[in-house]
């Protein structure tokens, strides 16, 4: 994936709106996590950060903004089908996955990840 | 050298579900009266299986209504309403979305009476959303093809079909506005608005809480849903 730091600022700056993006171990294979702001549930995407990518490039959001950058469009997009599934999922859900119907939620483990804060970035 | 702070946290993986059965018995048998499509409506509706059963009962003898912001929905070919009633809402007919249809034919348009966009409109267009594509969507395909099944489980309740009774709870969150929130980082604005499920004698069953989320540039509606949590 070419430049994963890149895109994943991008991401994460279109999800501000909800709640914290982070991803472990930081590379486009690792983990996705969202920590949802309104209620602190902290949910997991069912693929890694490629995988996630995938399914926004198919979000079609540059028929929705046609003025604006398409990458930024799906971006924008995907975030809203985000925002909708955290907000109807259901208590004990904490899994975002791909079904039929587009983006769900349902009660599942955490893929075991090792999360890093860092002060100064060493 | 500056000082480095790692603090490190391994996020479980010990499964958060459990199968809770009251008194270890078997299923009961409000559970085993409803069929899989009635047990998908009631946890749509967030209602458990014996609250599912009284209100399907009540709604198949008509004694359910629906009621935002003082007005009770009325199906449109009712013409007799409830002495008593102040005002009763008749939904609008939506233009038709097929599957050749333009994405951006016209299908409604609301007028809003609120902050921010207050004496201006919020358009719904045919967008897009198809079965091999399920992570498209905005607008009316969106709609119907990710949250149908929802509106539909609350229309059933009073005879309504999907789109009447989405027609219904997104005009009151564009006319009643309880709360609303801006997301600059996706140039969309959510409108939030409130409907009940009551009983024919006014008792509240359950309040749902619609979104309507659009686009602040051209405020075309891209989704509206509801759910049981404020």
């Amino acid at each position: 994936m070419e430049d994963f730091p890149a895109l994943y600022e991008q991401l994460k700056y279109h999800l501000s709106g909800l709640g914290e993006l982070s991803v472990h171990p930081f590379n486009e294979h690792g983990a996705v996590f969202l920590k949802y702001a309104e209620t602190g549930v902290l949910f997991a995407f069912d693929r890694v950060f490629t995988g996630v990518m995938e399914m926004v490039m198919a979000t079609d959001g540059e028929s929705l903004w046609p003025d604006m950058d398409p990458l930024q469009a799906k971006m924008s997009l995907f975030s809203v089908h985000v925002y909708e599934t955290v907000d109807l999922a259901a208590d004990g859900d904490c899994i975002l996955y791909w079904g039929s119907r587009g983006l769900r939620s349902k009660p599942g483990s955490l893929p075991r990840a090792v999360i890093s804060e860092s002060t100064d970035g060493e | 050298m500056r000082s480095v702070k790692k603090v490190w946290a391994t996020i479980a993986s010990t499964a958060l579900t459990a199968t809770i059965l009251a008194g270890g018995a078997a299923p009961s048998m409000a559970a085993e009266d409803l069929t899989a499509s009635d047990r998908a409506a009631a946890s749509t509706l967030d209602l458990s299986t014996t609250e599912y059963r009284e209100v399907k009962s009540l709604g198949e003898e008509g004694k359910l209504e629906l009621w935002a912001g003082g007005k009770k929905f009325s199906p449109k070919r009712s013409t007799n309403l409830p002495v008593g009633i102040a005002a009763a809402y008749q939904p609008k007919t939506w233009g038709a979305c097929g599957v050749r249809t333009d994405n951006y034919k016209h299908v409604r348009t609301w007028r809003v009476t609120t902050a921010p966009w207050q004496a201006k409109d919020i358009v719904m267009k045919c967008g897009t959303w198809t079965s091999k594509n399920p992570n498209g969507g905005w607008g009316y395909r969106h709609v119907k093809g990710k949250h149908g099944g929802e509106w539909a489980a609350l229309g059933n309740q009073v005879q309504a079909n999907w789109r009447d009774i989405a027609d219904f709870a997104i005009t009151d969150a564009l006319d009643n506005i309880y709360s609303g929130s801006e997301r600059a980082s996706n140039n969309t604005f959510t409108y939030k608005g409130e409907v009940q499920l009551r009983k024919y004698n006014g008792s509240v069953i359950r309040t749902y809480y619609t979104r309507v989320t659009a686009d602040q540039t051209d405020r075309r509606l891209i989704t509206a849903f509801y759910s049981s949590s404020r």
